[in-house]
C-alpha cells in the first residue's frame, strides 16, 4: 500500500490511541491555556441577567432545573456550579428542581458542596425541592403553585415551613429559571413556562444542543444559553473576576477545556489527513 | 366497547383542554389544575410499566441463555440493591442502621445510596458517553471527505466552529462562529422546528379526532 493510501486508512486503534493521549496529559498536568478566556455574548446574557435580578425585589428567585444525567455531567457540571457560586455571591434565593429523577442527586451533591463553601444555610438560601413525574405537568403546575406540585421538599420538610419559600408562590415571584439539560428538556421550559407565564428562562446545554438552541434565542424565548464545557469556562471566568478575584475556587471548565481544545485538534487534524489522502489518491486514479 | 371508551375520552378531553387554554375563568383554571395533578399521578403509572417490561426483558433472556444473557443477573441484582437501598435511605425519619459520616449521624442506607450514585452511576455513564468521543475522532476521519460542494460548506463549517472554541480568544474566529450558528444555521433550525410543529400539530388533531389510533395498541 503507498504512502498516500495508508494515510487515509489509518487503523482505528491509533486514532483511539492519539485521542485518549491528547485529553488525559491535560488533565493530569492541569495545562493552562494561555490568555483569558473570552465569554461569548450567549453567555454574557445570562450573566448579566442574574446580575440584574434584585435579591430583595418581587421577583427574586431563580428556579434551577438539574436536568441532566451522570452521562453529561462533565460537560454540565461546570456550568451548574459556575450559576451557582453567581448566584450564592449575590444571595439569591434559589429553587433547585429535576425533571429526569437522577438529576436530583446530581443537585444534592452540587448545593452541599458549594452551600458549604459558601456559608448558607439549607432552607434559608436554597430549597431542593427534588423529583415528580410528567415534566409537562410538573412545569405548568408550578405556573400555579410551586407547593401544589412540591408539598415538601427531597426531605420531607412541608415548604411553608422554609423560611427561603417566603413569597415565593409561582412563576411571579422568579427571576430567571435556569435549566441545564443533556436531553431536549429545554424546549419543554419554553413551551410550558415562558409561553404561558413569561417568566424568563435560560439554558445551559451540550456542545451538540447548542445549534438546536438559536431559533428560541433568536425568539428571544431564552434570554441566553450556556454552551457546552467552553461556557462553563466562560461563566467561571466572569464570576471569578467579579466576586472571587482573590479567592482559589476551583474552576472545573477552565481546567478540562485544555483537553476539550487538544482533543478538537486532533479531529481537525486527522480529517485534514484523511482528505489529503483522498485527493492524492483521486489524482493519481 | 374496548376502543370506544378511550376514544370518547381522547376527543372530548383534548377538544376541552384545547378550549381551556383561553379561557381565564376560575372554573377553567381549577379544571386545569386538576388535570395536571392527574397527568402526574398517570405518570407516576408509567414507572410500573417500566419496571415490568425491564424485569421480563431480562428475565426471558436468562430463561432462554440469549446472547450476553449473563450480564442480566447483574442488571437485576443492580435494581434490586439500589431500589432497597434508596427506597429506605431516602425515606424522611427513616434512620434505620445509624453510622457516623463526618461528624453527622445517618442511615447506613443512605449512605451507601448516595455511595453508589457518586462513585459507581456517575462514573459509569460519564465513561458511557465518553467513548463516542472516540467513535465521532474516528467516523470523521473516515467519513468527512470533500467530495462536493456541500460536503466543503460543510467541512469548513464545523472547522470554523471546532477552531473558535479552541481558539477562544482569538476575536474574528469566534465571531464567525457566532455568526454561522446564528443565520444560516437559526434560519435552517426555525424551517425545520416550524415543520416539525405543524406536523405535530396535524399528528395532534388526528389522534383528537380518533383517525390516528396507533397508541391504542394493534393496527385495526
Amino acid at each position: 500500500m503507498k504512502f498516500w493510501e495508508r494515510l487515509g486508512k489509518i487503523d482505528r486503534r491509533i486514532i483511539y490511541i492519539v485521542l485518549a493521549v491528547v485529553v488525559i496529559i491535560p488533565l493530569i498536568l492541569t495545562v493552562k491555556l494561555p490568555g483569558k478566556v473570552r465569554a461569548m455574548p450567549r453567555t454574557k446574557d445570562v450573566f448579566d441577567h442574574i446580575e440584574n435580578i434584585d435579591p430583595n425585589g418581587k421577583r427574586r428567585a431563580i428556579l434551577i432545573s438539574v436536568d441532566f444525567d451522570p452521562q453529561t455531567e462533565p460537560e454540565l457540571k461546570p456550568q451548574l456550579e459556575a450559576v451557582v457560586r453567581h448566584a450564592f455571591a449575590r444571595n439569591i434565593p434559589l429553587l433547585v428542581m429535576a425533571l429526569p429523577i437522577q438529576g436530583t442527586d446530581i443537585g444534592i451533591e452540587v448545593f452541599t458542596r458549594l452551600a458549604e463553601e459558601h456559608n448558607k444555610e439549607y432552607g434559608i438560601d436554597y430549597v431542593i425541592l427534588g423529583w415528580k413525574p410528567s415534566p409537562v405537568a410538573v412545569i405548568l403546575g408550578m405556573g400555579n403553585f410551586i407547593e401544589q406540585v412540591f408539598p415538601t421538599d427531597y426531605l420531607g420538610t412541608p415548604l411553608s415551613e422554609l423560611p427561603v419559600m417566603e413569597g415565593i408562590r409561582n412563576y411571579d415571584d422568579v427571576g430567571l429559571v435556569m435549566d441545564f439539560t443533556g436531553s431536549s428538556f429545554y424546549a419543554y421550559w419554553v413551551y410550558y413556562a415562558h409561553t404561558p407565564y413569561d417568566v424568563p428562562v435560560a439554558t445551559g446545554v451540550t456542545s451538540v444542543s447548542v445549534a438546536d438552541i438559536y431559533p428560541f434565542l433568536g425568539s428571544r424565548q431564552f434570554i441566553g444559553m450556556l454552551a457546552g464545557m467552553k461556557a462553563g469556562a466562560e461563566y467561571e471566568r466572569l464570576v471569578k473576576d467579579k466576586y472571587y478575584q482573590d479567592q482559589d475556587i476551583f474552576l472545573r471548565g477552565t481546567q478540562a477545556l485544555p483537553a476539550l481544545s487538544a482533543s478538537l485538534l486532533v479531529i481537525i487534524l486527522f480529517v485534514i489527513l484523511g482528505n489529503i489522502s483522498h485527493f492524492a489518491t483521486r489524482r493519481k486514479s | 366497547m374496548k376502543r370506544r371508551i378511550p376514544l370518547t375520552l381522547t376527543l372530548v378531553l383534548g377538544i376541552v383542554m384545547m378550549i381551556q387554554f383561553f379561557v381565564p375563568h376560575q372554573f377553567s383554571q381549577d379544571f386545569k389544575n386538576t388535570a395536571l395533578e392527574w397527568l402526574r399521578v398517570i405518570g407516576g403509572f408509567a414507572f410500573i410499566i417500566g419496571l415490568a417490561s425491564f424485569i421480563t426483558h431480562h428475565y426471558t433472556k436468562i430463561k432462554h441463555k440469549k446472547e450476553g444473557w449473563v450480564y442480566s443477573p447483574i442488571a437485576l441484582g443492580a435494581l434490586v440493591v439500589m431500589a432497597v437501598v434508596g427506597l429506605i435511605g431516602r425515606s424522611p425519619n427513616m434512620n434505620w442502621l445509624p453510622i457516623t459520616v463526618q461528624g453527622q449521624q445517618i442511615s447506613v442506607f443512605t449512605y451507601l445510596f448516595a455511595n453508589f450514585f457518586t462513585h459507581m452511576m456517575i462514573p459509569l455513564g460519564a465513561t458511557m458517553f465518553s467513548v463516542l468521543a472516540f467513535y465521532i475522532a474516528s467516523a470523521a476521519y473516515r467519513s468527512f471527505r470533500a467530495k462536493s460542494l456541500v460536503s466543503i460548506l460543510l467541512l469548513v463549517a464545523a472547522f470554523v466552529i471546532m477552531l473558535a472554541i479552541i481558539f477562544y480568544n482569538v476575536l474574528p474566529l469566534g465571531d464567525l462562529g457566532e455568526w454561522l450558528l446564528s443565520v444560516p444555521n437559526m434560519a435552517a433550525k426555525r424551517g425545520i422546528l416550524l415543520g416539525a410543529s405543524l406536523g405535530a400539530i396535524a399528528t395532534s388533531l388526528k389522534i383528537i379526532l380518533g383517525i390516528e389510533r396507533g397508541y391504542l395498541g394493534g393496527t385495526k
